[in-house]
């Protein structure tokens, strides 16, 4: 009666795919907030009009960016939900222990990154179809119109990355507040009064140069290992701070 | 063989003591009752021997491991209360069709047949159901695990008596056709002895008895006579309860170490003995305050 | 410049606080009566359709109205230079760049006419006549001579109206054309791809003026680089051969000859 052998591998498996059945909602969410960008973005993301005379020329700007930051919000606020109490208690329904609850955890936020990344940028796509048949052909430039299959992989995995990163600030948070409510008021507080600090001050080294170890880094490959590197220790500290919490209070 | 081994396990939340040097044994393959006041520390119990919470000092040992975070227990072991956090996502059959593919005894006949015997329907969602049936549902996934330690917090409320009544049948049924340890905390006594093999009586949070449930039902015998009478016998005797009846009449309960000379004396004085059920017992054993509730309206 | 900030940072809190509220209780709104899977299916469904779709649509119509390379613009902006120059030199015809919009031809119906050249009451600005006295009797021919207009590099000329020119009576009518109106929709580059190609700068990004930047090197014989300029806004002119003695009576434009 009494099995052996429930090894963790194997445990990790039966919880990963019990959650990606679990959590299919936050694919619904993820639908929605991806709706509600491209509505968002068919009004154009920004304008330039110049002229002289009797000649007045107006150019719309359109592109993906509202619905890969809608992502990124969406990614970040999905990790942090993972961590709330009433889904870790869920992981002890049935088999589990806290390590191989945060590693499915993780593949589950890994594998919405990926469905996040393609939909976002294919969702980049959809606006041009949508826009060719409002606006017409001839009143669309061709600048980054067409998107090839490479253009395509490219943008996916580099917004795949970035939601990666997003997870796993948003599940670092998440634990950080598990551990402590305190963590509800002083991280927040963090993240608006680095804002404000920033925007008002010329030079702020040391957030920018956070901030640009990722974003201003031109290598791709150099890239892939920054966020990789950056969300192994944002996930593996989460492991590692997590692993005594108790459930089922 | 024990599958449970527990040495002064202590558990503090905060300031407040839980569990207070508890120690006990738990036999493979037995059903055991535990039994206690409200907050006197069952459900911590049950919550560390199933690994979610940690103890605060001593020893408890599953299967000769340490229950928190420990795969082997997990997959070994269930817990069901009345407020598990059952996906609200899935229906009622995608839960027990994960069920059996997270737990290798899993037997899913007789989780449909019990689905259907208490008429929930398959596609519903658990957070529609109404209390009662939300713990029948939690039972039945219970039950259909097969887990070879299986934990059960009050599973019966918010049931109706019906429904209890099945739930104890078919929890003995299965127990008897695949022998498990089982650990039952119920406020029900008397209904749930007629399952139970053994029984544990908490009291704030120690351990205060241990023994077979027959041995229970005769662990104490009710005197019920006048007072000076019953004082004189029961000199020496170890008493668990007092009570004032009516004008004159007095019941009291002591330890059955009564010899048969001594019970001829007791009749004879025209003192009634009377057995006294499990359930009574353990209420006043765990009895707080002297002199029961009546001293609230007595003005003492 | 701080109260901008404030603002920036509630909307951000108000699409946040949405977003949490949103994702948290999504689950219970949707209980699965269409199954879920469906509706996933069919968002994906309709995005790899529109994948699909893009790349089978006429790539032509779209490149139609395009942006134009820097040699385009250099050649349109030597003209805009060059072109009163040549203009008043006689040798439009040979100055690259400049091109002929529209021709006129007109009867005069009597020799000794009065001719009263106007502009069109419009607030823009009026258009460059010329006035050539060696026209043939009875006969007036107007010819509307531009350079391109390339604006944000894009070449708007072929679709540039022209002035109206009509003759009514003895009154020889320029009217200038109403305010035209272009508009285009460009599309950018990802943010998340930006970082990997630095060198490339988005048309979208420089905000130029109308006017021309100055020139930074002027060399003999050697290419004008006008570094920065994605604008050439072109000159124009219509030029009016007329039988010389004809007298004109202009009011409010400006005139070479």
């Amino acid at each position: 009666m009494f099995s052996t052998g429930n090894s963790l591998l194997e445990t990790v498996k039966k919880q990963y795919n019990f959650k990606l059945r679990l959590y299919m909602n936050l694919f619904i969410s993820l639908v929605v907030v991806q709706v509600i960008a491209i509505l968002f973005t068919a009004g154009g993301t920004g304008s330039y009009g110049t002229g002289t005379g009797n000649i007045y020329f107006y150019e719309k700007f359109y592109s993906s960016n509202i619905i890969i930051a809608f992502t990124l919000l969406w990614a970040f606020f999905a990790a942090v939900l993972l961590t709330t109490r009433d889904y870790r208690d869920m992981d002890f329904v049935f088999i589990g222990n806290r390590l191989s609850s945060n590693i499915s955890n993780m593949g589950f936020l890994v594998t919405a990154s990926l469905a996040g990344g393609f939909t976002a940028v294919l969702g980049g796509v959809l606006l041009r179809v949508i826009l060719y048949y409002s606006l017409g052909p001839y009143n669309i430039l061709s600048d980054y119109y067409f998107v090839s299959l490479g253009d395509l992989s490219r943008a996916v995995l580099a917004t795949f990355l970035y939601l990666i990163l997003a997870c796993a600030l948003g599940y670092f948070c998440g634990i950080l507040v598990q551990l402590s409510k305190a963590f509800v008021v002083i991280l927040p507080a963090l993240f608006f009064g680095t804002l404000i600090t920033v925007s008002a001050m010329e030079e702020a080294h040391l957030v920018d140069y956070v901030f640009n170890f990722i974003v201003e880094e031109s290598s791709f490959t150099l890239f892939l290992v920054k966020v990789i590197f950056t969300a192994a220790i944002l996930f593996g500290s989460s492991l590692l701070l997590s692993n005594r919490l108790e459930v089922r209070k | 063989m024990s599958i449970i081994e527990c040495r002064d396990l202590t558990k503090n939340f905060g300031k407040i003591r839980a569990l207070n040097n508890l120690s006990f044994n738990i036999e493979e393959n037995t059903i055991t009752g535990l039994v206690g006041r409200n907050g006197a520390g069952k459900s911590t119990l049950l919550k560390i021997m199933a690994g979610y919470l940690q103890k605060t000092e001593g020893e408890i040992k599953v299967w000769g491991e340490d229950p928190f975070n420990n795969l082997q227990v997990s997959a070994n072991m269930i817990f069901i209360d009345d407020n598990m956090p059952m996906p609200q996502t899935l229906s009622l059959i995608e839960i027990l069709e994960w069920g059996s593919k997270f737990y290798k005894n899993w037997d899913m006949d007789i989780a449909r047949g019990l689905l259907d015997y208490f008429s929930l329907a398959p596609g519903h969602f658990h957070s529609h159901l109404s209390r009662g049936l939300k713990s029948t549902f939690n039972v039945i996934v219970g039950i259909a695990a097969r887990c070879p330690l299986t934990l059960l917090d009050e599973p019966t409320t918010g049931m109706d008596a019906a429904v209890r009544k099945d739930f104890y049948r078919a929890l003995l049924k299965d127990y008897l056709k695949h022998p498990r340890t089982i650990i039952v905390s119920s406020h029900l006594l008397n209904e749930i002895q007629d399952i139970l093999e053994e029984v544990l009586l908490i009291r704030e949070g120690a351990k205060y008895l241990h023994m077979s449930i027959s041995d229970l039902k005769e662990y104490g015998i009710g005197l019920l006579g006048k007072k000076e009478i019953l004082e004189k016998i029961i000199e020496g005797e170890e008493v668990f309860h007092r009570e004032e009846l009516g004008k004159d009449t007095y019941y009291y309960v002591i330890r059955n170490t009564l010899k048969d000379q001594k019970v001829q004396e007791i009749k004879l004085a025209g003192v009634e003995i009377k057995p006294v059920t499990a359930e009574d017992l353990c209420v006043y054993l765990t009895a707080g305050k002297k002199g029961g509730i009546d001293s609230v309206f007595n003005g003492k | 410049m701080i109260g901008f900030q404030i603002i920036n940072i509630l909307i951000i809190l108000v699409v946040i606080g949405l977003f949490i509220l949103f994702i948290k209780h999504a689950g219970q709104y949707i209980q699965t009566r269409i199954r879920l899977s469906w509706l996933l299916g069919a968002y994906l469904a309709v995005l790899i359709i529109s994948f699909l779709l893009l790349n089978v649509l006429p790539q032509e119509e779209i490149m139609a109205r395009d942006r134009v390379g820097e040699e385009e613009l250099e050649i349109a902006s030597r003209a805009e230079t060059d072109f009163y120059s040549a203009l008043e030199e006689g040798r439009l015809a040979q100055l690259e760049g400049v091109y002929r919009l529209r021709s006129w031809d007109f009867e005069l119906e009597e020799k000794e006419e009065w001719l009263l050249i106007r502009s069109g009451d419009r607030d823009t600005s009026p258009t460059t006549v010329i006035i050539n006295r060696d026209g043939e009797p009875g006969r007036v021919q107007a010819r509307y001579y531009v350079t391109k207009t390339i604006i944000r590099e894009v070449e708007v000329t072929p679709e540039l109206v022209p002035p109206q020119v009509l003759l009514e009576g003895n009154r020889l009518i320029v009217e200038a054309p109403e305010r035209q109106e272009f508009e285009v929709a460009s599309f950018q580059r990802e943010f998340v791809l930006r970082q990997f190609s630095p060198e490339e700068s988005e048309v979208q990004e420089q905000a130029q003026p109308a006017e021309r930047t100055t020139v930074t090197t002027v060399e003999e014989g050697q290419r004008i680089h006008s570094t920065g300029d994605i604008s050439v806004f072109g000159e124009q002119a219509l030029y009016l051969k007329v039988p010389e003695n004809i007298q004109i009576d202009d009011s409010g434009f400006s005139k070479l000859r």
